[in-house]
């Protein structure tokens, strides 16, 4: 392994494996002209070896997958929940992109109010092609629909609620129902990194698996610090892989905390001497907040397989300006229900012969609906060791409550028109968990470093040769987190060509 | 198992020690108390019970889900087992939980579940234990104990020979399991998978812009 790179990257995940392939597809040395030499570095492992067959998948993945530990496994995942595998979040995240166009239009307003970003829709339409067309984004196809999807759109319809189809990313999907968030594909459906992956190894990037980044260096340069390579971990061994550019995408919490461990960030949160002061690094943590509420019916209203995405939705803004925005999702009318989960069901009977009838058919009967709720204003802190905490007391805590309310007891209303036999009704709310795997803004882009940790082109403010592209770029939250930073990583590879490697 | 320990007094019942398996009582009678096992299987039997050919929790004990079981609620205590066993004496009449009939016993549950015991404290206590021990009996039995993957020294499922695509599937239909009761068929076989993949080329072919790619 060469130690001297053009680009070093922190993280094979969406982001980095994007950038990985379109720098070396696109960007050349400025002074040689020359291709990029460009390294990656993942902590987790690749799981890529063996043919892959459309539609069948891949052995590796195939053997990691197995429905039946109803885990993707341990292994696979960091502390937080998030992947820890060559590919990252993409090769087991649950493929929704609510709309064909990944952002809604009140999605870019809000990054502009938020820190005055220079991002626009129309920058942003190149981006939002790439994604569309590379990842397959659009609606399943209605044969595939179960009952209970179009129970769903019925009922919408028929309560004069806005009803808009779901689109998936997905390729070859057998729409098997055994899927979802946290689960690899047995079939490689799932529109994922791969395709990054094997062009950036055609082009001749080096993939460095099971090799953790332990720190950023930084060396001074003149007045400023400057970012020189990766301290990494690999075999036991720590060694320093040096980089005329380095990019850290290691995600919405791995990002702020190894820059916080490399001495990057609030005075009182450094765990590092400090290289360079920005309060906002692993600040602003905003995520989705969702309450599932759950329904039986009396007859099934799954097939034995179904299309496990989803296939519809309902928008509500709830705040101004798109704050507040509630996607309901019929996902539960056709994602797999496990023997085990209806045995525990809130519907189930005790026990005894009673339960043994109701688990004839509880697992087709059983479904439900998603209110995520987006752009919520509640914020959360990412400390050094990645803990996110929230501050319960902040006004916008009390104001996401009262939108649960709203949407929990939207959600009974269509379900009861759905023609539920029950609904649960969830726990009153008093406190706000927050979700890593759809959050964005923990060093996020913007004009001011008051505000934000890096600019609209993904260079830190504070930094030389150091730029960030993953969630935590993202000024605010929509919904989901996938295709978002998806697509700012497809805008982004081409404002650092032109930047820097054209 | 436990080493030696000193079981909780419980009103009118007994002391004693808890060894391996075993109560050595000093009560009126000299009647033994039963082992963490016992009532466990007391337990499984009567929240799972046989029907048949569907054996039930019963079939599967000599598969060893009792002991699948007993693992997961390693963190009940034996004094609060003992006083669940107890406490049917007092609720349905007479004998503890392990020795009354499948009736009684399903009584006593109910009785915990509508929350009718009169002793606060064994209600308590027995709420409880049955929570834990539905969670563990019908977790371990609807995720089809005892069919597993057989795996290598890796930890990866192993595939069928000769085949770097399929792993091989558990559920091998000699035994009437969790999945069999909840009509789930687990991961497709090999020829269930080409029939629909079969099936979702012919709706290529006929489905119009908005559907995903299928290739060949």
């Amino acid at each position: 392994m060469n130690n001297d790179y053009d680009v070093v990257i922190a993280g094979a995940g969406a982001a980095g494996c994007i950038l990985a392939a379109r720098l070396a597809e696109h960007g050349k040395n400025p002074r040689t002209g020359q291709p990029l030499r460009i390294a990656m570095m993942e902590a987790g492992p690749y799981l890529g070896q063996g043919e892959n067959r459309p539609g069948v998948g891949h052995p590796t993945r195939r053997q990691a997958n197995t429905f039946l530990n109803y885990e993707m496994g341990s292994r696979y995942l960091w502390p937080s929940g998030m992947a820890k595998v060559v590919g990252g979040s993409t090769m087991h995240w649950g493929t929704y992109g609510v709309t064909s166009s990944v952002f809604f239009d009140d999605d870019y307003s809000a990054w502009r109010d938020c820190t005055g970003v220079d991002w626009t829709k129309g920058d942003f339409a190149d981006a939002v092609k790439e994604t569309q067309e590379l990842w397959n984004l659009k609606p399943a196809p209605e044969e595939v629909l179960t009952r209970g999807n179009k129970l769903f759109i019925d009922a919408g319809r028929a309560l004069n609620l806005p009803v808009e189809r779901f689109a998936v990313a997905r390729k070859n999907c057998l729409f098997c129902g055994r899927c979802g968030a946290g689960h690899f594909c047995k079939y490689d459906a799932k529109s994922s990194s791969q395709h990054n992956i094997d062009r950036a190894l055609q082009l001749g990037v080096e993939i460095i698996p099971e090799c953790e980044v332990e720190k950023v260096v930084f060396e001074k340069n003149g007045a400023r610090p400057a970012a020189r390579g990766l301290q990494v971990r690999r075999n036991g061994n720590v060694e320093v892989i040096r980089g005329s550019k380095v990019i850290v995408s290691c995600g919405i919490i791995g990002t702020p905390s190894l820059l916080l461990r490399s001495g990057y960030g609030a005075s009182d949160k450094v765990t590092a001497p400090r290289v360079a002061e920005n309060v906002n690094v692993g600040r602003n943590f905003e995520s989705d907040s969702l309450v599932p509420v759950a329904a039986i019916w009396d007859e099934p209203i799954k097939s034995g397989t179904g299309s496990s995405t989803g296939a519809s939705y309902i928008r509500q803004d709830y705040g101004n300006n798109g704050e507040g925005r509630l996607i309901m999702q019929d996902y539960q009318m056709s994602a797999l229900t496990y023997p085990h989960e209806a045995a525990l069901s809130v519907f189930a009977p005790a026990f005894g012969g009673e339960h043994e009838q109701y688990m004839r058919t509880a697992t087709q009967r059983i479904g439900g609906l998603y209110p995520f709720i987006g752009k919520t204003g509640v914020l959360g802190e990412v400390s050094a060791t990645g803990s996110v905490t929230v501050d319960q007391n902040q006004p916008s805590v009390a104001r996401l409550l009262k939108w649960r309310e709203q949407a929990t007891a939207l959600c009974h209303e269509v379900l009861t028109k759905m023609g539920a036999t029950m609904v649960d009704t969830p726990a009153r709310q008093t406190y706000i968990g927050m979700s890593n795997t759809h959050a964005a803004g923990t060093c996020r882009a913007g004009e001011d470093p008051k505000t934000s940790v890096i600019n609209s082109n993904f260079e830190s403010h504070d930094i030389d040769d150091l730029l960030i592209c993953d969630a935590s770029a993202v000024p605010r939250q929509q919904q989901y987190g996938a295709m978002s930073t998806v697509t700012v990583a497809h805008y982004a590879w081409r404002r650092i060509v032109r930047r820097h490697f054209a | 198992m436990k080493t030696r320990r000193k079981v909780l007094k419980s009103a009118g019942a007994f002391v004693g020690t808890l060894v391996v398996g075993r109560v050595f009582v000093s009560a009126a009678g000299g009647a033994e108390a039963p082992t963490r096992s016992e009532i466990i299987s007391a337990i499984g039997c009567t929240l799972l019970p046989a029907n048949g050919e569907r054996g039930g929790y019963q079939l599967l004990e000599g598969h060893g889900i009792n002991e699948e079981v007993s693992n997961k609620l390693r963190a009940i205590r034996d004094e609060d087992l003992l006083a669940f066993n107890s406490g049917a004496a007092a609720a349905v009449g007479e004998k503890d939980f392990v020795k009354q009939d499948e009736q009684k016993r399903a009584a006593y549950l109910k009785t915990i579940v509508s929350k009718n015991l009169a002793d606060p404290k064994i209600a308590a206590v027995s709420e409880r234990v049955y929570r834990a021990a539905r969670v563990a009996v019908f977790t371990t039995y609807y995720q089809n104990f005892p069919e597993v993957i057989t795996r290598d020294a890796s930890g990866q499922p192993m595939t069928i020979a000769g085949d770097t695509h399929q792993i091989l599937n558990p559920n091998t239909k000699k035994l009437w399991t969790g999945w069999d009761q909840a009509g789930f068929s687990g991961t497709w076989r090999w020829p269930e998978e080409e029939a629909r993949r079969k099936e979702l080329r012919r709706i290529a072919k006929t489905v119009a812009p908005g559907f995903q790619r299928f290739e060949a």
